[in-house]
């Protein structure tokens, strides 16, 4: 157990060490010069040679490569993420502000996902190869191939707005977290409910259930009382990953519904090549990562011991069953 | 072969055809249309989808038919790039990590595990960010964001082929490194990546989409499908068809993406469909079964039992038998012969879409009367059974106890208290109260089948039916195993093929050969005495302390898929066989089924 903890959270240490070396030296290599664009954008269109060096230095990028990671890698860990360009305020400060918003529409979505897909799953499980299964895997199945923006605009614009139901003001408050969520919850709920679903019959076809079947269990109590909890450990790390990826913000979703969020942030900063802020939300959002998937991987090996003996597992990519990354 | 799998695959079908529709679209609907995407008419903007623009147009008069067409082709090349330059770059990074192997090996393996746990979408957006919007940084970022997975598969494809046969054959013959990667390894590398690859492009589509809809991809006036539904958005609310082309265009290109994905996956990795239907069952209900030797009530009376399994096997053919109350009834015959069928048809728990002829009487009851509720309510109680191997006979998640008390459970009782390790303790299994709330594992094997035989006799079933309950554990434990298991129960019908355990344990045997009984009667007779050639075979086969040399059977069993054999289903193997023996089935007379001793 504990070589497993250790060798967990080694590679997620390597991870995290990957990670950061391709943000910095991404955003490094970035084309542009960074101290002439800050220079010009504070009215200095034409600076001297001096006046860069100096902003250079300022910003950190005098010295040699490995220097300046560790500087800027140093930094990162105290919580300085170095200042927009834009607005000028820390970076930290910014992204700070807007993570309740994005936390409590990953929430939202992440519940609603959840209990959407455990009860389509197991209602599919129940009577597989029936009409509420055909039923269950026809509609998820568009849920998984329509993108979620164009549900999220349908709903919006159409039902929303034309035919005036609702007035949406999307001011990151839980009273409006609805419509967003519902839109991010659709895509995530069906793919996680065909996961599942698969995940149950996988279990069902066990010799242990057809041994308790001998034992006279009915199909429900397998379900819940064997299928369940045998499905769950891979599924545990899917929804984990889903979660994970949900804390870098919606970048989509968010700018659908005006969401003030990081991933709708992160958004505007790109376009508008605001590097700090581009950087520092990618860390965020790999950190965020990272941290989450070796928690849910250490949770799973807690419920089944069995897979401490294993190596680190991926959950197999199939066309069908893998989680959303977009939304 | 593998071509005739993929026809039989119905996605395989509509897959490509919807996926041929789309690239059809995209390379020849614009010449088709002959409108230019680009061109606005101030004079109709956003009108409505009619004669003249069939999809109607968006904000600038522009045709929404025309640049549909115009974004599916922008969007299919941008997906065929990615796919080409992700591919192709993780199969040559992943070869080349798996065929050098040492450092640099475990160096870019490092790099792809870790590449792998971070989230696609931020190292995409960092890539965006990095070089600016564009739809070539945009490709770019997808590209940086999927090198790894096929770069993973590629390096377990190449790491695997150092065990490959053909490729230690290859070594073997002196042929050189270098050919053998090109010629050996290489090919069904790029095979399994190719597919492993394909199986994120509808992914890929819905990415491209996205981060166009977001303003990071192609830059207006381009028609692009995500771009184009970002500029619709101000006009949604009165012309909500502009949703419509790009829309169907990316939905039917994932569609068909993810079908030939799937279908591809299944052609060359097949399972079974998941599909649960009941059983046929056909036959004899209630009929007044002929009443045999035994004075004694019969627990279990099985008559012209027939279980013929949906891909055609007849594993069991006209099985009649009977256990009495108390009485230890040992079914044996070789792998194959049909003794476990005939275990499980009893518990009704054969897989889906297997018929079952004949009638099954359980203390009295007729099971083809009894409706399936009934029916589960009788396993556990009136009938238990006793898997083969213990170990997968429970179920890892949930303790040794849970097993134990499931009978009652699935019963909607509650065992009484204690009454769980007075059970197990009574099987002689040490510390049982303590050791009970482990988890299967960490238990013995002898001492977990202990444990599964408490549970099988929780409500002291009329019947208890083992299935090969010692052959998964080691022989010295057996004997105790079964004592603990006759101890346990009342009538048992015991599968096995162990004759020692059959002639210390049980009362009678039945010899089973190609799903049929050959031979029945005391164990002691059929053990000392045996009759038919087969049982003969089989005792001649057995090791015996001190005894004769081993004789083992030559030949195999007949295949019993398709039409039995027409004469007796042992006369090939059979030293003495006649004419007779290979035309006419001989039945079971005065406990034997055999042409030579009827005769004799």
């Amino acid at each position: 157990m504990t070589a497993t903890i250790t060798r967990r959270v080694g590679q997620a240490v390597v991870t995290l060490v990957v990670g950061s070396v391709l943000v910095w030296a991404l955003l490094a290599l970035a084309p542009g010069d960074p101290a002439r664009r800050i220079l010009a954008a504070g009215g200095v269109a034409h600076p001297t040679a001096a006046q860069v060096e100096a902003k250079n230095a300022e910003l950190g990028l005098t010295g040699h490569p490995t220097v300046r990671y560790g500087r800027w890698l140093a930094d990162a860990v105290r919580g300085d993420l170095g200042t927009s360009w834009a607005t000028g305020r820390p970076v930290a400060h910014e992204l700070g502000t807007r993570l309740p918003a994005t936390l409590r529409l990953a929430a939202t979505a992440v519940g609603l996902s959840l209990s959407v897909a455990m009860l389509l799953a197991m209602a599919a499980a129940a009577g597989a190869g029936r009409w509420l299964d055909g039923i269950i895997r026809v509609v998820s199945a568009t849920a998984v191939v329509v993108p979620s923006f164009v549900v999220g605009l349908a709903l919006l614009h159409v039902v929303v707005l034309r035919l005036g139901h609702l007035r949406i003001i999307s001011d990151g408050s839980w009273g409006t977290v609805g419509l967003p969520a519902l839109t991010l919850a659709l895509a995530t709920a069906a793919s996680w409910s065909r996961l599942l679903r698969a995940g149950l019959l996988h279990a069902h076809g066990a010799p242990h259930a057809e041994v308790s079947r001998a034992r006279g269990a009915s199909r429900l109590r397998l379900l819940v009382v064997h299928d369940l909890p045998g499905a769950l450990v891979p599924f545990l790390t899917v929804v984990g990953t889903g979660v994970a990826a949900l804390l870098g913000g919606a970048p989509i979703v968010e700018t659908v519904f005006t969401w003030p969020g990081v991933g709708r942030f992160a958004v505007q900063a790109i376009t508008a090549r605001d590097l700090p802020v581009v950087q520092g939300y990618i860390l965020l959002a790999i950190a965020a990562y990272v941290a989450v998937s070796l928690v849910v991987d250490l949770v799973a090996v807690a419920i089944d011991p069995r897979l401490a003996a294993g190596p680190h597992r991926v959950p197999a990519r199939s066309g069908w069953w893998r989680p959303r990354s977009w939304s | 072969m593998m071509a005739a799998q993929l026809l039989r695959q119905r996605g395989f079908l509509i897959g490509p055809g919807l996926g041929l529709a789309v690239v059809a679209l995209a390379v020849l609907g614009p010449v088709l249309v002959g409108v230019d995407p680009d061109l606005p008419d101030y004079a109709h903007q956003l009108a409505a989808p009619g004669a003249e623009h069939w999809l109607g147009t968006d904000q600038s008069g522009r045709d929404q038919l025309a640049r549909t067409l115009a974004g599916t082709r922008t969007s299919l090349l941008a997906v065929l790039i990615v796919f080409t330059l992700t591919t192709t770059i993780g199969l040559v990074v992943g070869s080349l990590a798996g065929y050098l192997g040492g450092i640099v090996d475990a160096a870019i393996g490092r790099v792809i595990d870790a590449m792998l746990g971070l989230p696609s979408q931020i190292i995409a957006l960092a890539v965006v960010g990095a070089l600016g919007v564009g739809s070539t940084n945009l490709v770019l970022a997808i590209v940086v964001s999927g090198w790894a997975y096929p770069a993973r598969i590629a390096r377990a494809a190449v790491l695997g082929s150092h065990q490959r046969l053909d490729v230690i054959a290859a070594r073997m013959a002196g042929i050189g490194p270098a050919r053998i990667l090109v010629g050996h390894v290489l090919p069904g590398t790029l095979a399994t990546v190719l597919v492993a690859a394909t199986t994120t492009v509808g992914e890929t589509v819905l990415t491209l989409a996205g981060l166009s809809f977001l303003g990071l991809g192609a830059q207006p006036p381009t028609a692009e499908l995500g771009q184009m539904l970002a500029d619709s958005q101000s006009a949604l609310v009165s012309s909500p068809w502009l949703l419509v082309g790009p829309t169907t265009v990316i939905a039917a290109t994932v569609v068909a993406a993810m079908l030939v994905s799937d279908a591809l996956r299944d052609a060359i990795d097949p399972q079974p469909p998941h599909r649960t239907r009941h059983h046929r069952r056909s036959g004899t209900p209630a009929t007044p079964m002929p009443d045999t030797d035994d004075s004694v009530a019969a627990v279990l009376r099985i008559t012209d039992l027939t279980v013929t399994y949906p891909d055609g096997t007849h594993a069991v053919r006209a099985v009649t038998l009977s256990v009495a109350a108390g009485e230890c009834v040992a079914v044996v015959g070789e792998s194959g012969c049909g003794k476990s069928t005939l275990a499980r048809a009893v518990l009704e728990l054969l897989p889906a879409g297997t018929a079952i002829g004949g009638a099954l009487a359980i203390d009295g009851v007729d099971l083809t009367t009894v409706s399936p509720p009934a029916l589960r309510r009788m396993r556990g109680r009136t009938v238990g059974y006793v898997a083969q191997d213990p170990y997968a006979a429970c179920d890892p998640l949930h303790s040794v106890a849970h097993h134990v008390a499931e009978p009652w459970r699935n019963h909607r009782q509650r065992p009484p208290r204690g009454e769980v390790s007075r059970r197990v303790s009574a099987l002689d299994v040490d510390r049982a109260a303590t050791r009970l709330t482990e988890r299967p594992h960490h238990w013995s094997g002898g001492m977990l089948q202990r444990a599964t035989i408490a549970a099988a006799g929780a409500h002291d079933p009329v019947l208890t039916i083992a299935d090969e309950p010692t052959s998964a554990l080691d022989a010295h434990l057996a004997d105790d195993i079964l004592t603990a298991l006759r101890r346990s129960c009342r009538a048992l019908l015991l599968v096995s093929h162990d004759l020692h355990l059959v002639a210390r344990h049980s009362d009678r045997v039945i010899v089973m050969y190609a799903g049929r009984v050959v031979e029945t009667g005391p164990t002691a007779d059929i053990l000392e005495r045996p009759r038919h050639p087969y049982t003969r075979a089989l005792i001649a086969a057995t090791p015996q302390p001190g005894g004769a040399p081993l004789v083992s059977l030559p030949g195999t069993p007949p295949s019993l898929v398709g039409a039995p054999p027409a004469g007796c289903a042992f006369a090939a193997r059979c030293a003495d066989a006649t004419d007779i023996c290979h035309d006419r089935e001989p039945v079971l007379a005065a406990g034997v089924a055999c042409w030579n001793v009827a005769t004799s």
